[in-house]
C-alpha cells in the first residue's frame, strides 16, 4: 500500500512540477500526432467517402483491407518504414532515420486508415437524399466534397477523434523509426516505456497521466463540436 | 488533385526529415547506458551535437549494418568481431568496463556456495529456483549464455523464464517471483529502490567483466569516435559516473587501443 501511494504522489509531483523536459516531449508529442492525424485525415477521409458510396466489384475487399488496416499493429507499420529507410533501402536517401518526419509518416500510416474506414462507415449511413446529392452527375468534385463535407461532418470529427487517438497512444511506431533520442524524438509514450525499464514508475504514471489528459481534452473537444454539428442538421 | 496533395505533403515530411537527419552524429548504444542517462552525461561534455539511440548490442550493430550509426556503444565481444569481419573499415576501441551481478532473494542467494558465476548458476539450475532471462540479443544476454555454456547445465525448464524484455522489467519480474537474474551493475544499481534483491558475492568474479567497445562505423563519426576513446573522453566518463551514480561504475579502460 505504501509503494502505490509512494509511486501516485510522485506520478502527481512530477505532473505538476512541469518541468522543462515534460513540456518538450508534450509538444513534440502534439506536433508529431496532429502532423500525422493531418495527413491520415487529408487522404483517408476523401478515400472513405469514395468508397462509402461507389459500388464496385472487390469493393467488399478493398473494406476488408481497410479494415485490417484500421488494426495494423504500429509496430509492424514501424518495421516496414524502417525497412524502407535503412540506408540500403528504398527510401534510405533520405535519411530520415530517427528523426520527427519519420515519426510522422509512420503514424500516418497508422491514421490513414482509421479515417478512411470511419468515414466510409459515415457515408454508408447517410441518408438517401444525401447519397442521391453526392452521386449526382452534375456535382463537381468540389461540390460533392462540399455536400460531403456538410452531411458527413459528425463521422469526420469522429474519424479525426479515432485517428489522433489511435497514434497518440501508439509506442511501437515511434520508437522503432524515432529511436527516442532525447530531446530530438521522445514523446510521451515512448517516454513512459524508457522510465518503466529504469523502473522510474513515478515518472512513468506521471507521464501516462499527462498523455490521458491530452486525449481527453482533443476528444472532448471533437465530441462538443460534433454536438453542435448534430444539432444543427 | 488528390495526388497532387498527396506529393505536396509528402514533400513537406522529407523536408521536415531532412532538416533534422543531414549532418547529425548518430550513435547507437546499449540500452543501459542510454536509460541510466551515463552517455547522455558524457556526450553533454562534448562540444559537438550527438543523438543517441539506446538498443540491445545486436540491434544496435544491425542498425549500423546498415550505416544508420556512425558509432556503436556495445558489449559484446562476439558480435562485435562478426560485425568488424563484415565491415574491414570500422574501427573498434576498448570503451569502459562495468560488471555483472547475479542477484536473486536474499535468503536463496546466501545459500549459495559456489565459488564461480558459473558454478552459482550451475546450483541454482540443480536446485531448481526460478531464473529469469532477457532473451533478447542484449550484451547481457549473450553473457548468460555464455555463463550457461561454461555452467555445464542446459537452461531448459520451467524454472527457466524468458522475458524478452529490457533490464528494468526483468528485474521487475524477477523481484514478483523470487528468482534469479543477470543485471548489469548500473542497471541493478538504477532500480535497486524498488527491488528486494541482492547479489551473489564471488571469490572470482572475472566472467562477470562487462567490457563495452566503442565502434567506428561511418567516417563521420570520427572526431567523436577520437574525443569518446581519448583522454577527454574517459575524463568526461568518470564524472558522468559521479554524476549519475555517485560511483564509477562504467570504469574507463586504461589503454583505449585494441
Amino acid at each position: 500500500m505504501g509503494f502505490l501511494t509512494d509511486v501516485v504522489g510522485e506520478a502527481f509531483r512530477y505532473v505538476a512540477d512541469f518541468g522543462p523536459e515534460l513540456r518538450e516531449i508534450l509538444a513534440l508529442t502534439l506536433v508529431v500526432a496532429a502532423l500525422a492525424t493531418a495527413i491520415g485525415v487529408v487522404l483517408g477521409v476523401p478515400f472513405g467517402v469514395w468508397l462509402g458510396l461507389s459500388r464496385f466489384r472487390g469493393r467488399g475487399i478493398v473494406m476488408a483491407i481497410v479494415n485490417t488496416g484500421m488494426g495494423i499493429p504500429p509496430v509492424l507499420a514501424g518495421l516496414l518504414l524502417l525497412i524502407l529507410l535503412w540506408n540500403d533501402g528504398i527510401l534510405g536517401s533520405w535519411e530520415a532515420l530517427f528523426t520527427p518526419g519519420a515519426m510522422v509518416a509512420a503514424q500516418a500510416l497508422l491514421a490513414f486508415p482509421i479515417a478512411a474506414g470511419v468515414t466510409a462507415g459515415a457515408v454508408r449511413n447517410l441518408n438517401i437524399d444525401a447519397r442521391e446529392q453526392l452521386s449526382a452527375f452534375n456535382v463537381s468534385p468540389a461540390g460533392r466534397g462540399w455536400i460531403a463535407g456538410r452531411e458527413v461532418w459528425p463521422g469526420v470529427a469522429a474519424a479525426v477523434a479515432a485517428a489522433f487517438g489511435r497514434v497518440i497512444a501508439e509506442v511501437g511506431a515511434v520508437l522503432v523509426v524515432g529511436g527516442n533520442i532525447e530531446g530530438e524524438t521522445r514523446v510521451l509514450t515512448t517516454a513512459i516505456v524508457q522510465e518503466a525499464r529504469q523502473s522510474n514508475l513515478g515518472a512513468a504514471l506521471g507521464l501516462g497521466i499527462v498523455l490521458l489528459a491530452v486525449a481527453l481534452i482533443v476528444n472532448l473537444a471533437l465530441t462538443w463540436a460534433q454536438m453542435r454539428g448534430e444539432a444543427r442538421v | 488533385m488528390k495526388l497532387r496533395l498527396a506529393i505536396g505533403l509528402l514533400a513537406t515530411v522529407v523536408l521536415v526529415a531532412g532538416c533534422s537527419g543531414s549532418d547529425r552524429i548518430l550513435v547507437g548504444a546499449g540500452t543501459t547506458t542510454v536509460d541510466s542517462g551515463l552517455i547522455a552525461a558524457v556526450e553533454s561534455r562534448y562540444s559537438g551535437s550527438v543523438s543517441v539511440v539506446g538498443g540491445s548490442t545486436a540491434e544496435i550493430l544491425a542498425s549500423a549494418d546498415q550505416g544508420s550509426f556512425d558509432v556503436a556503444i556495445v558489449h559484446d565481444e562476439e558480435q562485435e568481431s562478426a560485425f568488424l569481419a563484415d565491415h574491414p573499415d570500422a574501427v573498434r576501441r576498448g570503451l569502459f568496463t562495468s560488471r555483472f551481478l547475479i542477484v536473486g532473494p536474499a535468503d536463496l542467494a546466501g545459500q549459495i556456495a559456489a565459488g564461480t558465476p558459473a558454478e552459482a548458476l550451475a546450483e541454482i539450475a540443480a536446485r531448481g529456483w526460478t531464473f529469469v532471462t532477457r532473451a533478447d540479443g542484449s550484451g547481457t544476454h549473450a553473457r548468460e549464455m555464455q555463463l550457461w555454456a561454461l555452467s555445464g547445465m542446459d537452461p531448459v525448464g520451467e524454472w527457466y523464464v524468458a522475458t524478452g524484455q529490457g533490464m528494468g522489467f526483468t528485474l521487475q519480474v524477477t523481484d514478483q517471483r523470487s528468482a534469479f537474474t543477470i543485471v548489469e551493475e548500473g542497471a541493478f544499481l538504477a532500480a535497486r529502490d524498488t527491488l528486494t534483491l541482492t547479489a551473489i558475492e564471488f571469490p572470482d568474479d572475472t566472467d562477470l567483466m562487462n567490457p563495452y567497445s566503442a565502434i567506428l562505423v561511418n567516417e563521420s563519426g570520427r572526431t567523436f569516435f577520437e574525443w569518446l576513446t581519448g583522454l577527454d573522453g574517459r575524463n568526461a566518463t568518470l564524472l558522468a559516473n559521479d554524476e549519475v551514480f555517485g560511483q564509477v561504475v562504467y570504469r574507463p579502460s586504461q589503454d583505449s587501443e585494441q
